[in-house]
């Protein structure tokens, strides 16, 4: 980054919880609804987020700090991802509501990429044990899909 | 590039062995369809091993919403378009309201299907509706998916077998009704004293059939 002798300019964040961020505004741009906001020039130098709480901001300013960095290899930068989306599932789906609230693709997709993950290969039951999800399927709606996606089930992960 | 393509009257039509995959009548009424996928089929392995122990102590720490309430259908595509098509496909049995995102057309029939597998990968592509299939080693298995899974019912009059499936397979075969009674009464299978004829196609382009194949 060519950082020159000019002062950076600085965007202040503010959460839902009130809590105030200064961070340098090309770190601030990389989420678009951010962007958007600045060129719109309806946001003064306090741009309000009342969609995002502190605790998830801090997460994705340290995600925006290493994206923003171009001279992070790719394959460092694929490294920082994955340890970055090592976090309770929880805490993923705040992250997912902020990413996408904000406009941060990338985020975005690796934490989807992270839900799937756990998703993947496990059986139906599994999915609705761990997401808390009601079956509203009749026994014979279930029974007809089940039925039609039989080869599906082979090599499911054992519950 | 081979299609088969419906043959009309009465000369050998290409038949599953697998009762269950016989989706003939879904092309036409005239292409008795596909694939014997007896011989070759491989247990369906889909993507790496799963994490040991790390995931359910993640997954369980706070009680997670259904992601579909919590994030809305744009995400949950999003979120399903990162698995490979047999988990989308245990996906529609997950609730109903899953059901209808997860068989949304632009997850089975736009999208690029990529699938790790250690050290290959499938790709199953579509493009303007027609099927194509890369990677023959697994082509039973997409085809498993294909004869029971939505694609197969969307696309299936387009689908072109490519050479390399030929050979992988015995194909049994019987005549259909528009054949002259001559034609399938040489065929053990339809009177019950024998097995399915058969035709093993060869990558010089010949075929051969089993012994005492009266056709």
């Amino acid at each position: 980054m060519a950082t020159t002798t000019t002062e950076t300019k600085m965007l202040t964040l503010c959460t839902s919880d009130k809590q105030q961020f200064q961070i340098e505004e090309t770190i601030a741009l990389q989420a678009v609804t951010i962007r958007n906001m600045v060129e719109d020039e309806c946001a003064s130098n306090v741009i309000p987020l009342p969609n995002v709480n502190s605790k998830i901001m801090i997460q994705i300013i340290e995600y925006l700090k290493k994206h923003v960095d171009s001279s992070v290899s790719k394959e460092d930068m694929e490294k920082f991802d994955s340890a970055f989306v090592e976090k309770k599932l929880s805490e993923i789906f705040d992250i997912i509501l902020a990413a996408n609230y904000l406009n941060i693709k990338n985020l975005l997709d690796i934490c989807c990429q992270r839900v799937a993950d756990v998703m993947k290969n496990k059986s139906p039951e599994w999915v609705r044990r761990t997401f808390n999800i009601v079956n509203d399927f009749t026994a014979e709606e279930e029974a007809k899909i089940r039925k039609e996606h039989e080869w599906a089930f082979e090599g499911v992960d054992e519950d | 590039m081979n299609n088969i393509e419906e043959t009309g009257d009465g000369s050998p039509v290409l038949y599953d062995d697998d009762e269950d995959l016989n989706v003939g009548e879904v092309v036409e009424g005239r292409m008795e369809v596909v694939v014997a996928l007896g011989k070759k089929r491989k247990k369906m392995r889909r993507g790496i091993e799963p994490k040991e122990g790390c995931d359910e102590t993640i997954i369980k720490e706070g009680r997670l919403q259904d992601p579909l309430i919590a994030f809305g259908s744009d995400i949950m595509m999003m979120i399903l378009s990162h698995l490979d098509v047999g988990s989308v496909a245990l996906s529609l049995l997950v609730s109903p309201r899953w059901n209808g995102v997860a068989s949304n057309d632009r997850l089975w029939t736009s999208k690029l299907y990529k699938q790790d597998d250690r050290n290959r990968t499938m790709q199953l592509e579509v493009l303007s509706g027609i099927l194509r299939i890369f990677e023959e080693d697994e082509l039973a298995d997409l085809f498993t998916m294909r004869l029971n899974g939505k694609i197969f019912h969307s696309a299936i009059s387009m689908v072109r077998i490519v050479k390399d499936d030929l050979y992988d397979h015995a194909w049994e075969f019987h005549f259909n009704e528009a054949a002259p009674d001559y034609w399938p009464n040489l065929d053990p299978y339809r009177e019950g004293i024998g097995p399915p004829m058969r035709r093993y196609f060869h990558p010089d382009g010949s075929q051969s059939a089993d012994p005492g194949d009266k056709v």
